[in-house]
């Protein structure tokens, strides 16, 4: 299914505790196959999800999943998988106002939402430690927090809350999705704050030269050694309907 | 101390710490981007070493009700308000500093750090270039005696990463000294490194410094590298067949002086008396003097 993708990101190889994937969405990019990648590992690997969902309704994830196999509804059930959708929390703050996450009406205080739905990340993923062994956050999409007209220091202060949360909770983990151009200061400033403090980048870009039928864009996967020297290899990968195909550049399967 | 996304310089900010842990200097560690236990895990300490860690990290909005917004920024002026008399004060990140809180406040901040009357004897921070605009980094770096920038691994510093060192002395010199450094596993820091650099630096003089035993964290100035000698071929069929495919000088030699019969030769022409074939190449001949097999691998 991804075994390419896990295979280039050397998951494996490393107890992820404690430490933050970002992946960057780049124009002419679409990361949401790594969002689903990503979950799908940490399923596999049974460790429960605690989704922010800011960019979809939790019925695209399900949809998602089902391609990879997961049946995210069940996992619900069970206790293993739980979705903060803010999509539903807005449409409800519009409606009848009983969300104390109010995004649209945020009064005086404007940071209070964002603090209010830090408090409610960390209660979930308390309640998930209570029965599952680790688990991960998972924040797509976090740029999406800029239109809600939130700055880039409020959204660093709000991951900044995220990172201490998996510090202190302990077997946790941290994946966020955040989306930049380079015509836009306050994303790339977010990215880059985020980009210095995780242990591993994956940025999603299209190709250069246009469109392919053959390649569907280029990954960059950022990584640091113990010099604290970023390491960047760089991948073109092919979306098909179950499967992610990823290949040196040149090396397209379609060629051969 | 500025670092970029390709390189960056925590490695060396805790390698500086060590280095006042270890020479007895009281420190304060102010935690804005790292957390507390990142520097304690890796900080050796002894019985009559101090250290102080100021945790900014895990609540610096006051979000958790632990500290209020205030409190932090009262927190930054009680450290100022320590009791001893001199000691060093470390920030793990500068830029999360401008920020939070303007780089106008920040610049005040360290400016009071800076004067006479303060019982700070150094302040070394960790500056992210990339995530402040220029005019900040100007201003943050003219406050600076010494700017220590990090810079990924090049061609020539051997897979290295690169630090420049640029050092105002009191009496208005610049110096300016390249070098790189390492460190090998968990980073446990051997400061000799930066024994050197800040004995050095302190008279005026940045000196050639070696790797110490261990390897944990060494250094040496970077020197560019010499243009590498041409390397003599190997011939790699000489192992797999008895007979020789390569010729040498002498034999090159003489087979340019050969003259093939066919070639118009105006000695041999006029003693011969028979008729002879001679080949003339035309402008547009492709005539080659060199082996056409050659470039094959055989």
């Amino acid at each position: 299914m991804a075994t390419d993708f896990y295979l280039a990101l050397e998951l494996d190889k490393v107890d992820l505790s404690g430490k933050v994937i970002s992946v960057v969405e780049r124009q002419g990019g679409n990361a949401n196959f790594v969002i689903s990648a990503l979950m799908s590992h940490f399923i596999d690997n049974k460790t429960a999800i605690c989704l922010l969902s800011l960019h979809n309704t939790f019925g695209h994830y399900r949809n998602v999943g089902m391609k990879f196999g997961k049946n995210l509804q069940k996992l619900k059930e069970e206790g293993s998988f739980k979705c903060i959708e803010m999509l539903k929390t807005i449409e409800r703050s519009v409606s009848d106002r009983t969300t104390e996450i109010d995004f649209l009406f945020p009064g005086n205080q404007k940071d209070m939402p964002l603090k209010n739905l830090f408090l409610t990340i960390k209660r979930e993923a308390e309640l998930l430690l209570q029965t599952q062994k680790s688990v991960c956050i998972l924040v797509d999409d976090l740029s999406d927090l800029f239109c809600l007209g939130y700055s880039s220091s409020q959204v660093l202060s709000f991951y900044q809350y995220c990172r201490s949360l998996i510090f202190d909770l302990k077997s946790c983990s941290l994946v966020v999705l955040c989306h930049s151009t380079d015509e836009d200061i306050e994303s790339m400033l977010t990215v880059t704050g985020i980009c210095h403090t995780s242990y591993l980048s994956v940025e999603v870009c299209g190709l250069n030269t246009g469109i392919s039928g053959d390649v569907s864009g280029v990954i960059n996967i950022g990584k640091r050694d113990e010099a604290n020297s970023r390491i960047r290899n760089t991948y073109h990968f092919k979306l098909e309907e179950k499967r992610i195909r990823v290949f040196p550049p040149g090396a397209s399967p379609a060629l051969f | 101390m500025l670092h970029t996304l390709e390189q960056g310089g925590a490695n060396l900010l805790k390698a500086i710490i060590q280095s006042y842990v270890d020479k007895k200097i009281e420190v304060h560690v102010a935690c804005f981007e790292l957390p507390v236990s990142s520097f304690k895990d890796v900080i050796r300490t002894s019985p009559d070493s101090v250290v102080h860690y100021h945790d900014f990290f895990t609540d610096h909005l006051g979000w958790l009700e632990k500290k209020s917004d205030k409190e932090v920024k009262d927190s930054l002026e009680s450290i100022e308000e320590n009791k001893s008399d001199n000691f060093v004060l470390v920030i793990d990140s500068i830029a999360s500093l401008i920020i939070n809180f303007g780089s106008g406040s920040v610049y005040k901040r360290l400016h009071r750090f800076l004067m006479p009357e303060s019982k700070v004897q150094h302040v070394v921070t960790l500056l992210h270039k990339d995530m402040i605009e220029d005019f900040e980094f100007d201003d943050i770096s003219h406050l600076a005696s010494t700017v220590l920038r990090v810079e990924p691994p090049t061609e020539r510093s051997h897979g290295r990463p690169l630090c420049f060192v640029t050092h105002k002395t009191n009496k208005g010199k610049v110096l300016r000294e390249v070098y790189y450094f390492n460190s090998h596993g968990q980073f446990v820091a051997n400061l000799d490194y930066n024994y050197a650099l800040y004995i050095e630096i302190k008279k005026n003089k940045v000196e050639h410094y070696s790797v110490d035993a261990c390897n944990k964290l060494w250094s040496e100035p970077f020197k560019e590298s010499a243009p590498s000698k041409p390397v003599k071929p190997v011939d790699v069929m000489a192992d797999v067949t008895t007979f020789r495919l390569t010729l040498e000088d002498k034999e090159k030699e003489a087979r340019s002086q050969l003259v093939l019969p066919y070639l118009r030769n105006e000695a041999a022409s006029e003693n011969s008396g028979g008729g002879v074939i001679h080949y003339v190449p035309d402008e547009g001949d492709d005539w080659d003097e060199e082996d056409p097999d050659n470039d094959l691998n055989i």
